[in-house]
């Protein structure tokens, strides 16, 4: 198993896109992030509620792109709370209830924060 | 027999080095299948291993090596990008999913195997089908000579080089099929997006008719309303398409009567129902999709296989971003029973979109949905749409970027 898990512990650059023809160009995604895989599932309903912003600020809250990170985020609420509704992030803040931020911040706020 | 097979293929992939000490020292580690490598499948696969790891045994089958994102693929018409590609490397090497590049001819649920087109059996535990949509033509036509585009790829490339032979005065006709169908922006930002490109980029005085089988514009309504303004667009609400010419080049639809118009470019999206294997393993309702337990994505018709992305039925929107959300309900929901518990009983979804009207303006839209046990549903508790502006264009790639890597990376 820890040969498993070693396999893994490899910071590499992916390149997840090329280019299929036209004018346009390709697109390079940096990885840093190195999965460590558990032996066992746990449950966690913070963790579930939370992968559910990934789509928009990446894995485990790593943003690829020049959107925030919340991973390591500690005032979690305060940034669903700020913006208007006019603006994606309110208009997506007002389907989730304060306590369900709270279980986003208690699973988000284990991770340390990025780098940007 | 099954086992054999099921090994004898990680044998063939590149994780097989990683994964077959597992395999062989956990007879009794569950195997889930997922079938289909787009944004679901993509998502549950990878979701199913960060969560699960050891504990679980993931084979991803998926015929191609290459996925082609529809999200974004209007913009290779306009000529500003090209086609979004990824594989599925990230997937074995970072997590250990398995890759099986083939398709799937059948299931056995009884027997809870799947016989893929070379005749060889792959055994599940459990089995997630992403398999995506197909679609129902109104008669038999050639879809070299009258594109979808609606699955990205060479569809993508054929709709393009036709619209880049258009010359003045030539007519470009856009079907847009009954809803529900796959990314319900989609057809109205591709009618913005080639109307500009043929007048403000191509500097031509073009046709562009879009035939609706809807009643109205069925999703930010304001913002392609506009545009089509903008651009001399001739939108046609309530036509149904009743016939398709491939040699002339031509569609006939009925507003109350049989109308007959010619294109120089025909792009027909046609009605869309659940993929094949879907269909014909009997998991479908009379609406054609696949009815499922939103709590876990479990057919109410066959138990173990579950059906998550546009094959499912339910109230969410039939697009990418929201496909990735529904896998990470259904790993979790399928981890939870094969660790002896009842899946999490209040979930939330969310959808967002970011579309061009334009080769520099994108307008958004957004959606959280979440479980009402009463209708079995997931309902809509808030939606939101954008306006138009370079800044939602600029914002539109840093979606992107983020979810394609969640995806698959």
């Amino acid at each position: 198993m820890k040969a498993l898990i070693s396999t893994f512990a490899v910071t590499a650059v992916f390149i997840i896109s090329g280019c299929g023809g036209g004018g346009g160009d390709s697109t390079t995604t940096t990885s840093s992030q190195t999965p460590t895989l558990p032996t066992s599932y746990t449950k966690d309903d913070g963790r579930l509620l939370a992968s559910q912003c990934a789509q928009c600020h990446g894995t485990n809250g790593y943003s690829q792109s020049d959107w925030d990170s919340i991973a390591g985020e500690d005032d979690l609420l305060e940034e669903f709370r700020e913006y208007s509704t006019f603006h994606i992030m309110g208009a997506q803040a007002q389907g989730y209830s304060d306590s369900e931020v709270a279980l986003m911040q208690d699973y988000l706020s284990k991770f340390s924060e990025a780098d940007d | 027999m099954q086992r054999r097979d099921f090994i004898k293929y990680l044998g063939l992939g590149s994780a097989a080095l990683t994964l077959s000490p597992v395999i062989l020292s956990a007879a009794t580690t569950p195997t889930v299948v997922v079938v289909g490598g787009g944004f679901s499948g993509a998502t549950a696969a990878k979701y199913l291993k960060m969560w699960g790891g050891s504990s679980v045994n993931v084979v991803l089958i998926e015929p191609n090596a290459t996925y082609y994102s529809p999200i974004l693929s209007n913009l290779v018409l306009n000529n500003q990008k090209s086609l979004y590609q990824f594989n599925y490397n990230d997937l074995a090497s970072k997590y250990g999913v398995s890759i099986i590049n083939k398709s799937v001819n059948s299931i056995d649920a009884n027997a809870k195997s799947l016989t893929l087109n070379d005749g060889s059996k792959v055994a599940y535990d459990k089995l997630i089908l992403a398999t995506g949509i197909d679609f129902i033509q109104v008669n038999s036509y050639d879809f070299n000579k009258v594109p979808h585009a609606w699955i990205a790829g060479e569809q993508t490339t054929i709709l393009k080089n036709q619209i880049d032979s258009m010359q003045d005065g030539d007519t470009f006709v856009l079907t847009i099929p009954k809803s529900p169908y796959r990314c319900p922006p989609g057809p109205y930002e591709r009618a913005c997006v080639v109307a500009d490109y043929l007048k403000n980029t191509k500097g031509l005085n073009c046709n562009v008719i879009v035939l609706d089988e809807n009643s109205d514009i069925i999703v930010e309504k304001d913002s392609f309303l506009n545009a089509f303004n903008d651009y001399g667009v001739d939108y046609r609400a309530n036509s149904t398409i009743v016939a398709v010419d491939d040699v002339n080049l031509s569609v006939t639809y009925n507003n109350g009567s049989n109308i007959t118009i010619n294109a120089d470019v025909l792009n027909v999206i046609p009605r869309q129902k659940a993929a094949r294997l879907v269909v014909d393993s009997a998991l479908t309702d009379s609406t054609n999709f696949a009815p499922v337990n939103l709590l876990n994505y479990e057919s109410t018709l066959v138990k173990d296989i579950h059906i998550i992305g546009d094959s499912h039925k339910s109230s969410q929107p039939k697009a990418g971003h929201i496909a990735n959300s529904e896998a990470k309900i259904c790993a979790d929901a399928v981890l939870r029973e094969l660790s002896g518990s009842a899946p999490y009983a209040k979930p939330k979804t969310n959808s967002a979109c970011y579309s061009p009207i334009s080769k520099s303006e994108a307008t958004w839209l957004s959606a959280v949905y979440e479980y009402n046990a009463a209708s079995n549903d997931m309902v809509k508790v808030y939606g939101g749409a954008g306006v138009p502006s370079t800044q939602n264009y600029s914002d539109m790639f840093k979606w992107t970027t983020n979810l394609f890597s969640d995806t698959f990376a």
